[in-house]
């Protein structure tokens, strides 16, 4: 799965963006005497007495609601994470047994690694994915004096060396950098 | 063997693509094309693109928090109304009078041309990839997708402009494949002004080699210090 939360973020507001779209396009067409009358009732008697004389409809709505609320609320928390790794899980031959390494120790490994080779004002690596499939994502701030084009010289190799040391050539990154201005 | 995100094979190294010097040097008449496009670009472009599009985090957290709220609303109302106690966080009374009038009522109409209009601004949030933010550049990593955000190329720029002899301030704009500095100076006559800035800028382009080339273009203007 590539980039989970954004195309979750963009399923979920289909989903969402759906509803009042539909619900509003019917209340318009109706409005204008297509589907019936346009002086009918916006909620029709049928569908506002539906619940009287089924009990079992209100714990269903409940029940009902009860996920919805779970969803959205599972939907917001997963913002702040953005797929982040705990572990990861390389040996390109399963049957050798699993190697696990600490996802946060590799990238704290990495950033140590990037002030040291690259400099710069900050620099921030996180692994996502999963975890036997991880991609490295790295944020580099610069001062505006910074060359950027040295800087991803030196981003690459800190990657190169990242994955030497964790035995893998298989770990996409992706390496966004910007400069900040730096009063002297 | 092919990268699952970037769709690159690692065997073809990006050893052929121009390097920062041999890319075109002479500046013409303030223009400057860089680089030719490097082989493998369009695979590059296009994992570039999927990498920075827009994660569309803020309209999400704003939508999760509205379905989360109405869905509790609809749970208290639904717990009301099995229990029969009588809850008055929420007036459902002026609910069920909004929903029993004629459904060509004013009110109605502007509700409902509203939920139209949100409901298709989310969709469009949804199905439009958004522009991103970042400039693409070439990489010498096969598997390696790097960018740098617009703000940052264009304080870089300025600030190579600026370190041009004669400039005493520079902005930088950036169109879609044109840089465009404007640059000013407190020398009478410019001179070659305008060709040294384009070469230090179209310079350091060449060197970070954005995935879609871009041409220099700088007006200098007579300014006080």
């Amino acid at each position: 799965m590539k980039n989970r939360p954004a195309a979750a973020n963009r399923v979920g507001l289909v989903l969402v963006g759906l509803l009042p779209a539909l619900a509003g396009a019917v209340t318009l067409v109706r409005a204008l005497g297509l589907l019936g009358s346009p002086d009918a009732p916006l909620i029709p008697p049928e569908v506002a007495g539906f619940p009287a004389g089924r009990p079992w409809l209100w714990p269903a709505v409940i029940a009902g609601s009860l996920v919805v609320a779970l969803l959205a609320l599972y939907w917001l928390l997963v913002q702040g994470r953005l797929d982040t790794l705990r572990t990861l899980e390389l040996e390109p031959d399963p049957s050798h047994g699993t190697t696990r390494v600490s996802a946060g120790a590799a990238a704290g490994a990495l950033e140590d690694d990037l002030a040291e080779h690259v400099g710069g004002e900050r620099a921030r690596a996180s692994l996502a994915g999963a975890p036997s499939d991880p991609r490295l994502a790295i944020v580099v701030v610069l001062p505006d004096q910074a060359d950027p084009a040295v800087a991803r010289q030196g981003v690459n190799g800190a990657v190169a060396r990242l994955r030497r040391s964790l035995e893998t050539d298989r770990l996409p990154a992706t390496v966004r950098m910007h400069a900040v201005h730096r009063r002297m | 063997m092919t990268w699952p995100e970037h769709g690159i094979t690692p065997d073809h190294p990006t050893a052929a693509w121009p390097g920062p010097g041999d890319a075109g040097v002479a500046p013409v008449e303030g223009e400057h094309e860089t680089g030719r496009p490097p082989p493998r670009e369009g695979a590059q472009r296009r994992a570039a693109a999927r990498a920075f599009r827009p994660r569309r985090t803020v309209p999400a957290t704003v939508t999760a928090l509205l379905l989360a709220l109405a869905a509790l609303v609809t749970l208290i109302g639904a717990v009301a109304a099995a229990t029969g106690a009588n809850m008055r966080t929420v007036p459902w009374t002026s609910f069920a009078d909004f929903g029993a009038g004629p459904v060509d009522d004013p009110a109605h109409l502007a509700v409902a041309g509203a939920a139209v209009v949100v409901g298709l601004f989310l969709l469009g949030l949804a199905l439009v990839p958004g522009r991103t933010r970042v400039v693409p550049l070439a990489s010498d990593d096969p598997s390696t997708v790097t960018g740098i955000t617009e703000r940052g190329l264009r304080r870089h720029l300025a600030t190579v402009a600026t370190a041009v002899d004669g400039v005493s301030r520079a902005r930088v704009k950036l169109r879609r494949r044109v840089v465009h500095v404007r640059a000013v100076t407190p020398l009478r006559d410019p001179g070659d002004l305008p060709g040294e800035i384009t070469e230090a800028v179209g310079g350091r382009l060449d060197a970070l080699r954005p995935l879609k080339p871009m041409r220099v273009h700088v007006d200098v203007t007579h300014g006080g210090k």
